[in-house]
């Protein structure tokens, strides 16, 4: 009941977070189940379905980090000291946050399920079909008989895995917690430490370098050779798709350090009040809200290939309605956890708005300080979505 | 009307409430510029409101305030700003310093809002934490002070721009008794040789018997002590009940060169 309760009385980031999570599992218990239709349909080669397992687990990891971002936004830090003052510490809560996130997962899960059922015939039947832009899909294990136990074993991962992320981020949360400001400082520096910044620029490069390479084995692929363009399937299954995941994963993870290196130059030289606030507060929030927009930028880059595709007509492969529900569920998701962060940085910004009103700092000073950071900010990712989107290699002739 | 033309700081009726609990009931206030006067009284007797409405970051409901022979309570709130960033110090119970930056960062902080160039800010403001003896805490973030150095760094903040009000709610709250002494010792007479007019909240005088020695609570360093009870002025104690003041067992030393 506790956790119904706390799920009802969020505040509206939290319910909309918590309803993006619904959404979301449902989401990724339909692209599970894609999978096994696939399976099932090709009992012969069950090596086949792997690369769209495989593939499950971008979103699936996304869903996860949504859960673990809804944690940072609820239970606020008030509710959080009265839950500890009654006896739900910081022991017990992780178990607590775990259960009011698998919750919404279940409920998604349930949802993919009974959508699956209904769907259950096919359409020649005069089941019912999904129309998506003009092009009608089959639901998942629309003409097989639904197993049952394979069906629940795999849509149980999502609400297990967003719970343990969730119960992490709990922990980590509550760790962190008392000493707030220092703490957090120490534990922000090891994501824009040098080994991070590194390790990301690394990633980038071996992304772009693979990528880049394997473009070529696409291109001599029968199927290119055949159609003229790769087809979804093997497309996914290519080093080249393995080459652009790197190079999201090394933007994600270079996203905080080159947030606090803009912070760092931005107060370079001798800064005065805005600006030294301004820096100085981005190299802070740099470990909260960093790869959060890393990941957004991501997602504009991605977007940016695909334009490209279409200008260069070069024909990106048909992503079918799996692809495209994946990639519109990675980024409803991602555009979430960067509204999660954006509410965590704002409240931890909150101290020193309190001390700019006492100092007697004017709204203005206030409004610069914040112009100042989002004109940074912005400029960084915008550029950083630019290079990757522009970089990319795409499968052309 | 016209203030009286001896007070800095004048304040007539004053009421106000938080969300119909009430914290000030019509108190009247006047200090003259250079006395350092201590408003005394248990918690929530208004101290803090009372503070907040004289350096006009809260406006009285009913009631006037004057600075300088000019109303407070009919400014607008950029106005107020300005005068609260220009005239005015403040010193928290908690030193409140931005967490992310540099101790003398923190301490110019007034004067880089005022936009005073960056090396002028840093040596103004490295004087005053010299001359609060933390000078050596220049480059060190917050989180590596200690609470009393910290506290020490806010008192070099609300100094710096050599305001002519400084106010104090409870500086000495979250310290030690030795820190606490200190603290006060080198307030009260940096507000002296600067000639800054100080209105200080302080703890209780006359519940708790320790609260009495002078050097914890800085009711000997002021010239007078300002009562509050319940949100009303109530009679102030006489100097003669208060016991001579006994320096606390181990009072760490304090250089003074304000």
């Amino acid at each position: 009941m506790l956790t119904l309760r706390l799920t009802l009385r969020a505040s509206p980031l939290a319910l909309l977070l918590r309803l993006l999570l619904v959404f979301a599992s449902a989401g990724v218990g339909l692209l599970l189940l894609n999978a096994l239709s696939h399976a099932v349909q090709h009992p012969s080669h069950p090596a086949a379905a792997l690369p769209g397992l495989l593939w499950c687990l971008v979103p699936l990891a996304v869903t996860a980090r949504l859960a673990a971002a809804l944690v940072a936004a609820e239970p606020s830090a008030s509710l959080r000291s009265g839950l500890d003052a009654a006896g739900l510490g910081p022991v017990r809560l992780p178990l607590l946050v775990a259960r009011t996130s698998a919750l919404p997962c279940a409920v998604g899960g349930g949802l993919a399920l009974l959508v699956t059922v209904w769907g259950q015939g096919g359409a020649e039947d005069g089941a019912p079909v999904v129309s998506l832009t003009g092009t009608t899909a089959e639901l998942p294990l629309a003409h097989e008989a639904l197993p049952l136990p394979a069906a629940l074993t795999l849509l149980s991962a999502v609400p297990v895995v967003a719970a343990l992320a969730a119960a992490r981020a709990a922990g980590t949360e509550t760790a962190s917690g008392g000493t707030a400001p220092c703490a957090r400082a120490s534990h922000g520096r090891r994501s824009t430490g040098t080994a991070t910044v590194v390790a990301g620029l690394v990633l980038i490069a071996a992304g772009l370098l693979s990528a880049a390479y394997a473009v070529r084995a696409v291109r001599h692929a029968p199927e290119t050779a055949r159609t003229g363009s790769p087809g979804a399937a093997e497309l996914a299954s290519s080093p080249l798709a393995a080459g652009w995941l790197l190079t999201a994963l090394g933007l994600v993870l270079a996203g905080p350090a080159l947030t606090s290196l803009a912070g760092r130059l931005l107060t370079a030289g001798r800064p005065g009040a805005v600006r030294l606030l301004a820096g100085k507060a981005l190299t802070r929030e740099s470990a909260l809200a960093g790869r959060p927009l890393a990941a957004l930028g991501v997602v504009g880059a991605a977007a940016l290939v695909a334009v490209r595709a279409r200008l260069a007509e070069t024909e990106l492969p048909a992503w079918g309605p799996a692809g495209t529900l994946a990639a519109v569920l990675v980024a409803c998701c991602l555009g979430g956890v960067a509204l999660a962060a954006m509410a965590g940085a704002r409240r931890s910004r909150a101290p020193l708005a309190l001390l700019l009103e006492r100092l007697g700092a004017s709204r203005g000073t206030q409004r610069a300080v914040a112009a100042v950071r989002v004109a940074v900010v912005a400029t960084v990712f915008t550029t950083l979505t630019l290079v990757a989107g522009l970089l990319t290699p795409l499968p052309s002739h | 009307m016209a203030a009286p033309p001896d007070d800095v700081l004048w304040a007539r009726g004053l009421h106000y409430a938080y969300d119909g609990s009430p914290a000030l009931q019509g108190v009247s206030f006047g200090i003259r510029e250079g006395e350092v006067v201590a408003v005394s009284g248990p918690r929530g007797s208004g101290k803090t409101t009372l503070l907040r409405c004289l350096s006009g970051q809260t406006l009285p409901e009913a009631g006037e305030v004057w600075f300088n022979s000019s109303p407070v309570h009919t400014l607008g709130r950029a106005a107020r700003e300005r005068l609260r960033l220009h005239r005015f110090g403040w010193i928290d119970s908690s030193p409140h310093l931005v967490a992310e930056l540099t101790a003398w960062e923190n301490a110019a902080l007034p004067l880089l809002l005022h936009g005073i160039g960056y090396r002028a800010a840093r040596k103004q403001a490295c004087a005053w934490l010299d001359r609060l003896d933390v000078g050596d805490c220049a480059r060190k973030r917050p989180g590596a002070l200690r609470q009393a150095e910290r506290q020490r760094v806010a008192v070099a903040r609300a100094l710096v721009h050599s305001p002519a009000v400084l106010f104090a709610d409870e500086p000495t709250a979250p310290l030690h008794r030795t820190d606490r002494a200190q603290v006060l010792r080198t307030l009260s007479a940096a507000a002296r040789s600067h000639g800054i007019t100080v209105v200080l909240a302080t703890h209780d005088l006359t519940l708790t018997p320790t609260a009495r020695t002078a050097d914890e609570t800085g009711a000997v360093l002021a010239d007078r002590i300002f009562t509050l009870a319940d949100g009303r002025r109530s009679r102030t104690p006489p100097a003669e009940d208060l016991p001579a003041p006994a320096r606390p067992e181990g009072a760490a030393p304090c250089s003074l060169s304000v």
